[in-house]
Parts: structure tokens; sequence; C-alpha cells
């Protein structure tokens, strides 16, 4: 077990910036998700703290203690890569027990572990076997099995679920949560898809151009996004934005007739530069006719979902409504979804702050 | 008109099956000529007409492999001993390009450092060198240091022409190997050279193989240097085949005998890498799975 912090972590290939400057702490025992889009500097980070890249500045703490001069040996983490990586000329049961081997571990206390952990990832059947006779899915399976037998203090994990299909993924990713709590140990995991780091995380590292944009629980990053990229990133469909045009008595909706009256806007907001709107599809509702509202376009449905669509300066927006009311043509917003942007910065409008 | 077809489409097949025969006659045909060549004596290979049934004739591959009366008799032009020194250059210049060129692809494959471009670009330019631009100097080199019409020499040259393209294929086929194989290791305690030998190289066995293969192949048939640097002990056997007479004229049923000897194992290692040229032969694909 292990809290990790990262200070002013900087991490540079040549000319190129891969992580810029990132403060972060992970506490003991949590399940930290790195979020982001893809080549945004999650991987990078991550083989920072195994200490198989090194920082161009700044430093990396385990408990407090400065690791960077630490080889990966010597750090106690274990680490499953994106791709699956098992060596393909040893059986099944002598991958997992890998890392206890190099250790010089009592024959006795391997087979015990390997019994351990063959029975949390039910791979009992598959042990004598070679990694080219498994599935994608159950390779990844052993790949974990491989880090969390040696009791790593932190564990890292690059999509590793990304290999694997749909289906079985869920069931793997449900395992995954379950299994770190249970062992308590500090886990990062990195990935590119959002729903995986809200179904996860205890709380969610948002990575964009190599800068951590905001961190929080998943439910506080869905509610409460700090700025345009984490609001649009996090949430599927993602959240529509939609520019403000000042006029008289408020805001208007771009092109639309709708205004916003002073009343349904953040004190002091009209005072400001140019202010962007960000609704997420799931706060716009479908009403019958009321006289000055947005006109839905179209409606159509996926699965159980309703969708519809409307058009705001020439933006095609979207909304979801599960009470279905006949006859319904018109969108309002609910306010307490209604999000406001700086739209030179991109940075969220707090009341606070406005 | 689907009858008319079928029946076009049937003398097409014909053509093209007609081509292929004639086709294949051509490129076999010398060798077919070759290996009966081999098989007669003097006096039928030069019967006139040529005699398709007649009696075969060892003593050609006798003196090919060294054995029977054929190798001590006047006619002997010392083909066996020519047979020893190819094996050997090929077999050690292979073995030794082949352990070179897998520690050089590796670094390069895995590490970067000064001049890598330019280094792995002069490696493979000692491949393009037309050989016969350098005899000269290679010549004289040679006989300074002694090592002129000696298999020691050859073996050098071997290397030599061998070695940078085993780096280069070699370096293709690590590349196909995640760096992670070497990483989960090194984070789990092992070095880097224990990974090397025991994860990396089980899995570029077959890439080695190939590597192998063809470093033998080329020196197997490497004709330039070994004409030039050698004249009487050390002849290789193609060298041998070009310049052989004995001292009762030219020895054709040796030459043809130590022909056919000369191509069996370009068609053993084509036969046995056969699957992966069908699949293309890029290298660094050949191989991986
Ligand atoms: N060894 C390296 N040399 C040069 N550039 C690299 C290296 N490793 C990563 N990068 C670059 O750093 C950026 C971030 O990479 P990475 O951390 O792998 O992104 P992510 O995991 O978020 O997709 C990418 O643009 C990548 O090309
Ligand atoms: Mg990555």
């Amino acid at each position: 077990m292990a809290r990790i912090d990262l200070k002013d972590l900087t991490i540079r290939f040549g000319g190129f910036t891969a992580v810029d400057n990132v403060n972060l702490t992970v506490n003991d025992g949590e399940f930290a998700v790195y979020l982001g889009p893809s080549g945004c500097g999650k991987t990078t980070t991550l083989r920072a703290i195994a200490g198989l890249e090194q920082a161009t500045s700044g430093d990396i703490l385990f408990d407090g203690k400065r690791v960077n001069d630490l080889k990966p040996s010597e750090r106690n983490i274990a680490m499953v890569f994106q791709f699956v990586s098992l060596y393909p000329n040893l059986s099944i049961a002598e991958n997992i027990i890998f890392p206890l081997k190099a250790r010089g571990m009592a024959k006795a206390e391997i087979a015990r572990k390997l019994d351990w952990v063959t029975g949390v990832f039910k791979l009992g059947d598959e042990l004598k076997r070679r990694p080219a006779a498994l599935p994608p899915g159950a390779r990844q399976k052993v790949a974990l099995a491989r880090a969390v037998i040696r009791d790593p203090a932190v564990l890292l994990l690059d999509e590793p679920l990304s290999a694997i299909d749909e289906q079985f993924r869920e069931e793997m990713r449900w395992e995954l949560g379950h299994l770190q709590r249970e062992l308590g140990v500090t886990t990062i995991y990195v990935t590119h898809d959002q729903r995986e780091a809200m179904s996860l995380a205890d709380r969610i590292v948002l990575m964009n151009h190599s800068k951590i944009v905001q961190v929080a629980e998943p439910d506080r990053i869905f509610f409460q996004p700090s700025s345009v990229f984490a609001g649009q990133f996090i949430g599927s469909p993602s959240m529509n934005l939609i520019d403000l045009v000042p006029v008289a008595g408020g805001l208007r909706l771009g092109d639309s007739p709708v205004v916003l009256s002073q009343s349904e806007l953040p004190p002091g907001i009209t005072a400001r530069g140019a202010v962007k709107l960000g609704i997420r599809p799931r706060d716009l509702r479908l009403v019958s006719g009321e006289g000055h509202a947005l006109a839905v376009e179209d409606t159509f449905s996926v699965g159980r979902e309703r969708f519809f669509t409307f058009t705001v300066s020439d933006q095609i927006l979207q909304g979801t409504d599960h009470r279905t009311q006949p006859g319904a043509g018109s969108v309002t917003l609910v306010p307490e979804g209604m999000m406001f942007f700086d739209a030179e910065t991109g940075l969220r409008i707090t009341e606070a702050a406005a | 008109m689907s009858a008319s077809n079928t029946g076009s489409a049937r003398i097409t097949r014909w053509v093209l099956f007609g081509l292929l025969v004639l086709y294949t006659i051509y490129n076999l045909g010398p060798i077919l000529w070759l290996v009966i060549s081999s098989l007669k004596s003097r006096a039928d290979l030069f019967a006139m007409p040529p005699k398709l049934v007649f009696t075969p004739d060892f003593s050609g591959y006798q003196s090919v492999f060294g054995i029977g009366a054929a190798k001590d008799s006047a006619a002997s032009i010392g083909v066996f001993r020519s047979l020893i020194t190819s094996v050997l250059v090929s077999t050690i210049g292979t073995s030794v390009a082949v352990m070179l060129g897998t520690l050089a692809g590796y670094v390069c494959s895995r590490f970067d450092f000064r001049g890598k471009g330019d280094f792995m670009f002069f490696v493979l330019s000692t491949r393009m060198l037309p050989p016969v631009a350098v005899l000269v100097f290679y010549h004289m080199m040679f006989a300074q240091l002694g090592l002129a019409d000696t298999r020691i020499g050859l073996i050098l040259i071997a290397v030599f022409i061998n070695v940078g393209l085993a780096t280069w294929i070699m370096k293709g086929f690590f590349d196909g190997v995640p760096r992670e194989v070497e990483q989960i290791a090194i984070v789990n305690g092992y070095s880097r050279m224990y990974a090397f030998r025991k994860l990396v190289l089980p899995m570029v066995k077959g890439g080695i193989a190939a590597t192998a293969g063809f470093c033998f192949i080329f020196s197997w048939n490497e004709y330039a240097f070994a004409s030039i640097l050698t004249t009487t002990k050390a002849q290789t056997l193609p060298v041998k085949i070009s310049t052989a007479s004995g001292a009762t004229g030219i020895e054709w049923t040796q030459i043809c005998a130590a022909g056919v000897v000369l191509i069996v194992p370009v068609l053993i290692f084509f036969w046995l890498i056969r699957k992966h040229l069908l699949m293309g032969m890029t290298f660094g694909v050949l191989g991986r799975k």
C-alpha cells in the first residue's frame, strides 16, 4: 500500500512535452482513473510512475519518499499493459508466478499464492496451457493475475481491457473493481473510455494535451465539469454547447428566439465577455407547444432511449427524454442543468467566480 | 451464350497451362540436364546424339564427397576440398554474422543512440556495395595480412557481407516483439540480459532461422570475393567449378556433380521457408504472428 504524489512532473521527448507540470496525489488504497483522449500523456505518466520513463523535471513520491532514482524493480509496483504481453513459451502457471520466481520465494509459498490467485480469476483449468491457446480476454486475466500475485504497493493498469470483447469487458470491469476493493491496493488505471472511468473510479484524473484538466469524483466531474473539455468529454451523448448572444434583458441562445433572463442567469454574467451555455441532452425536455420554445426537428429511438434533435445557429443539438408525450414539439431547458463557460478560456463560470 | 463463355474460358485455361509448362521447362530444363550430365561417364556425356538411357556413373559425386577411388585418381580436380571449404566458410561465417546481427539488431530495435540512423544506413550500405569495386584493395589487404587464399580470410568475408543484412532483418523481428516483454521482467526484478536471453530470443527463433538461411545462401553462392582472394588452397565450390580442369582436361562429370551439390542447400532452405514466402517476403513480417 502506498500513497503517490506527483510534484511538478514534466516529461519531454526531444522538443515534445508529453507530460506538462502535473501535480497529483493518489491516496493509499484509492482507485484513480486517468482519463483523456489518445496521445494526451496518460501512458507516459504511468510509465514514469513505474520507473520505465525518466522524469525530465519534478518528483515522484511513494509515501512521501522520492523514488525518481529507484529502479522499476525497487518500487514494488505491478503493471499491466494495454497490449497483452504474456510469454508465449511459458505456460499460464509459469507466466503467473513469473514475478515470484525473481525473488526466490519458497516453492510452497509460490504454490499457495498461485492457488489463491487462480481462484480469484477462475483460471484453474488453464494453468497448463500456453497463452496462444487462450482467447484475448482470458489472456488479460492472466496478465492481471500476474500483476496482483506479488502484493504490489501500487497497481498500474494501462487500458487493460481495451483488447477485450465488449461483453466480456463489462464482466471484467466489474471483477476488477471488486478485486481492487478487496485487496485495497492503490491503483492507477488508464483509459480513454469515459464510461469505463465513470464506473470504476474513486476519482477521475482528466487529462488533455499533456496537462491535468480536472481531478474529481465521477459524479462531481459529471455535474460540475470545470471546463468545456471536461463537460464534453464526459457523458454520452455529449454535452450541447450554445453561443449566448447579449440582448436587452438577458442572453439569447444563438440565433433562436429563446432569451435567458437575468433571473435565470448567474449574477454578473452579462457583464463578462463572450459566454457559452453547456447543457447535457438529459437536461432538455420535450413539451407540447409553448409559444417561443425551440422546435424539434427529428425524433428517433435507440433501444429504449428516445432522442430528439433541434438546431440553433446551424448546429444540430441533441436531447434525450424518457417521458414520452404525444404531440410534444418544443424543447425546454432544465434550469439546474445549465452550465456557463467563458468562451475564451473554456473554463466554467461558477456563481462565486462570476 | 453461357456455353461459348465456358468454351472460351476453357481455351484460356489451356493456353495458360501451356505457357506455364513452357516456362517450367525453360527453368527446370537446364537443372535437369545438369543432374543427368552429372551421372554420365565422359564417353556418354559427349555421345552424339545425346543419350537419354545410360548406365549411371557416380564417379563425379564420389570425387565431390571424397569417397572411393575417384578421389585420388589423376582426373580428380579437388572438388572435395572445395566442398569442405564452402561448408566451413558458409556455416562459420553465417553463425558469426547471425550472432553479431542478432545482438546489433536488438540494440538498434530497443535503444536510441547518437547516430543510429547513420549507423543503420552504413550497415546496410555494406550490402549494397558492388564487390568488384573494392576487390583490388581487398586483394592487396589480404596479401599483406597473409589472409590470401585462406579459409579464415573467406570466413571474414562471409561475416562482412552478411552481418549488415542480418542486423537489419533481426531488427525487424525484434521490432515485432513488444517492448513490454522486457519491461514486465524489469519491473519484476529480472535483468535486461535475462529478459533478452530467456524471453525475447525464444520469441524470435523463427526469425533467427530465416536470417541464418539467407546468410548461408548468400555466402554459399558468393563468388566475386572468393574468386579473387583465393588461388588454390581455399577455393570454394563455386570458384572451383568455374576454374576446374584436371590433368585430363575439363572434368565435366565432376563439375556437374558439384553443381548439383551446390544447388541442394538452396532448395532445402526455400522449401523450409516456403510458407513464409507465400505470405510475402517482407522482412520483419516474416515469421511474425
Ligand atoms: N518514447 C517516446 N518518444 C517520443 N515520443 C513519445 C514517446 N512516448 C510517447 N511519446 C509521445 O507522447 C505523447 C503521449 O503519449 P502517451 O503517453 O502514450 O499517450 P496516451 O497514453 O495518453 O495515449 C504521444 O504524442 C506520443 O507520441
Ligand atoms: Mg496510452
